[in-house]
């Protein structure tokens, strides 16, 4: 019933104006990917502090914060009226959840990779002091990587960046789809005070999201510290 | 493979600090036996090692083992990791997670037991593994993954990996650290009997006392990149010579002093001023090594000799058999010196004092010997599973506690706690360099 809801409402706020909107927001979001503040102090923290929680947080607290900061421009900058509202909150919510995966992108890929390099150097190091040449390290180590078992790293690898999305993506869903129930309690004037229900769930959505993030953090820093 | 000559190793190495590692300025010379470097973490022993092993490149300094020159700096010679045959276990080392035991060994007795590189028939390093494998205890362990494997399987696996490739010099570096207890203990035999019989030298790098004991005929201290000279193991568990040395070496009473002459120094911590001089014995042993640094001057010995003599007639001429060293609100320390022994002036260098818990007696050392007394106020006793620890303030003026230790089998607590001085023998202090 709710997505029925959804999806004439989509098809009432018209292509064009729902295109212009996809446009603004993917050039807000360009920006906000460039400005590099966040994802540097990020980055810091990450390499200063591999093992602590810190570690983990920034990764999954950027799309959270982004959903956050968002949610204000976009009722400010679309205070469209009644039935459109609900519509546009899903378009957003989708676009935030593109936002977070682009936010969480680099930074997790770059850990990924970092720590892949490192255990590779070590292992070669190793494989040096037993003896091997370069060549013999070449064929018998790294490229035995590339066939058999080696495709499981790579696949375990992708699965693990993945792994360390979700969170933050979840988190932006939960706290767009709090809202986009507030806007829907709101356009079917459920309740005597629908404002105060949507501020109520989005409050309930930010400590998940918060919650899910920390969890998520602990849990990556605990794999962080066992070198997997 | 030809004989070659093991037993000298020459380790001189500077290197400035960089992004990833210590500055470092190491002097170590050793003609037969095993080596120890003993150091905390933050001490440059693992970059030590990585230098000896080629994976990082001093910027001066010469590498030899035996007759092989590995690294010199001189001669511009540098041998890669591959050539150098130095098996190194570096701190927290894995085997190669994504291949089977028998995989990791497999690659090591290719790699290393051909100077070609070429390898070997199948049937032969099948059977060079099964026996390797036999000889560490990890049979029917082959076909698994370092994963499945217990810690000590693991430590054993590396070993036995380690020396697939036939090395000539083993670098340790605290291999043990995730063992426990006796699990530990058996394994660190089993490694030394391994290398003692395979008569592989190595060197132990590590911070933990019993395995340093364990694994080294020799120690050299580690110290912020420093090494701080090399002695026997059991004269540098006796007698260390430096604060980090003595540090380590798990002597608990440590304070810093201030010299005021040849034979005095302040204890502000301790709260004494107090005269030491080493007995002609000590001054003896450490004369014979000087002499190979320096000739010996006649005319100036006979000067230091009847200085001293006048000193004592002034300082301590009352006293014939006992001299008093220091007064302290009416207490007298005493420290008797045995009529027409020679001391010799305390070092220059000298930054502070240290006495081991252990070192204490409780009675008065006969006559003959010198030592000192110390008056024991403000006790507290602890009681462990077989010692008992009494801290004490040796002075009204005392800052910190010295500790004294006992077994349990020598005295029980209310005899510990009815003494009213303790005695320590003049050669059980040490005079600890910075």
């Amino acid at each position: 019933m709710t997505a029925k809801l959804f999806m004439e409402e989509i098809l009432t706020v018209g292509w064009e104006r729902l295109c212009l909107f996809c446009l603004f927001f993917s050039a807000l979001f360009s920006a906000l990917l460039l400005f590099p503040a966040g994802r540097l102090a990020a980055e810091r923290v990450l390499r200063k502090n591999r093992r602590g929680i810190a570690a983990g947080l920034p990764v999954h607290l950027i799309p959270a914060v982004w959903s956050l900061v968002l949610l204000v421009p976009a009722h400010c900058l679309f205070p469209v009226p009644g039935t459109n509202e609900s519509a546009l909150a899903v378009c957003f919510a989708a676009l935030v959840l593109f936002a977070a995966a682009s936010s969480a992108y680099p930074v997790c890929v770059r850990v990924l990779l970092e720590g892949y390099a490192r255990t590779t150097e070590a292992e070669v190091e190793t494989a040096r002091t037993l003896g091997m040449s370069d060549a013999m390290i070449r064929r018998d180590l790294l490229a035995g990587r590339t066939r058999g078992k080696t495709r499981e790293a790579y696949l375990l690898t992708l699965c693990r960046f993945f792994a360390e999305l979700v969170p933050g993506m979840v988190a932006a869903a939960i706290l767009m789809g709090t809202d986009s129930f507030g806007a829907l309690c709101d356009l079917k004037q459920v309740g005597r005070n629908a404002a105060f229900l949507e501020a109520m769930l989005l409050s309930v959505g930010i400590l998940l999201a918060a919650a899910l993030a920390v969890f998520s953090a602990g849990r990556i820093s605990k794999r962080r510290k066992h070198g997997t | 493979m030809a004989p070659e000559n093991t037993k000298d190793l020459t380790i001189r190495l500077r290197k400035r600090a960089d992004g990833t590692g210590k500055a470092l300025d190491v002097d170590i010379r050793v003609s037969g036996g095993n080596l120890c470097l003993f150091g905390d973490a933050d001490s440059g022993r693992s970059e030590v090692l990585r230098c000896i092993a080629g994976l990082d490149k001093p910027d001066e300094g010469r590498i030899a083992l035996g007759d092989r020159v590995l690294f010199d700096s001189m001669e511009e010679s540098c041998l890669p990791p591959a050539l150098r045959r130095v098996g190194y276990l570096a701190e927290g080392a894995g085997l190669f997670s994504r291949l089977t035991v028998s995989e990791n060994l497999r690659l090591a007795l290719s790699g290393g037991g051909r100077e070609d590189g070429s390898s070997p028939e199948k049937h032969a390093l099948k059977e060079a593994e099964d026996s390797i494998l036999r000889d560490f205890g990890l049979d029917g362990l082959g076909g698994l993954l370092p994963e499945h494997l217990s810690k000590s399987q693991t430590v054993l696996a590396l070993f036995a990996r380690m020396l697939a490739a036939k090395p000539s010099l083993v670098l340790l570096d605290n291999p043990f650290r995730d063992l426990g207890g006796y699990e530990k203990a058996d394994i660190l035999e089993k490694i030394r009997e391994k290398l003692t019989k395979e008569r592989i030298p190595w060197i132990f790098a590590g911070n933990d006392r019993d395995e340093i004991y364990a694994m080294g005929d020799l120690v050299c201290v580690l110290h912020e990149g420093k090494s701080e000279g090399t002695k026997k193991r059991d004269a540098f568990f006796q007698s260390p010579e430096t604060l980090a040395g003595a540090i380590l070496s798990g002597c608990e009473n440590l304070a810093p002093v201030t010299r005021l002459d040849a034979f005095h120094v302040t204890v502000p911590d301790w709260g004494q001023v107090l005269c030491f001089r080493r007995t002609e014995g000590q001054a003896q042993k450490e004369t014979e090594e000087e002499k190979t640094k320096e000739e010996p001057d006649p005319a100036k010995a006979e000067e230091k000799s009847g200085a001293v003599k006048a000193q004592e007639k002034t300082a301590h001429g009352e006293a014939e058999k006992g001299l008093v060293l220091r007064r302290n609100e009416g207490e007298d320390i005493a420290l008797w010196r045995p009529p027409g022994e020679r001391w010799k002036e305390l070092p220059k260098d000298i930054a502070a004092v240290g006495i081991r818990a252990e070192d204490f007696l409780l009675k008065e050392p006969e006559e003959g010997s010198a030592y000192l007394a110390l008056p024991v106020r403000d006790r507290k006793i602890r009681e462990e599973r077989s010692t008992l620890d009494l801290a004490f303030l040796p002075g009204a003026q005392a800052k910190k506690p010295l500790h004294l230790r006992m077994q349990k089998s020598e005295m029980n607590k209310n005899e510990l706690n009815s003494v009213e001085k303790v005695y320590i023998s003049e050669n059980k202090i040490l005079w600890l360099r910075d």
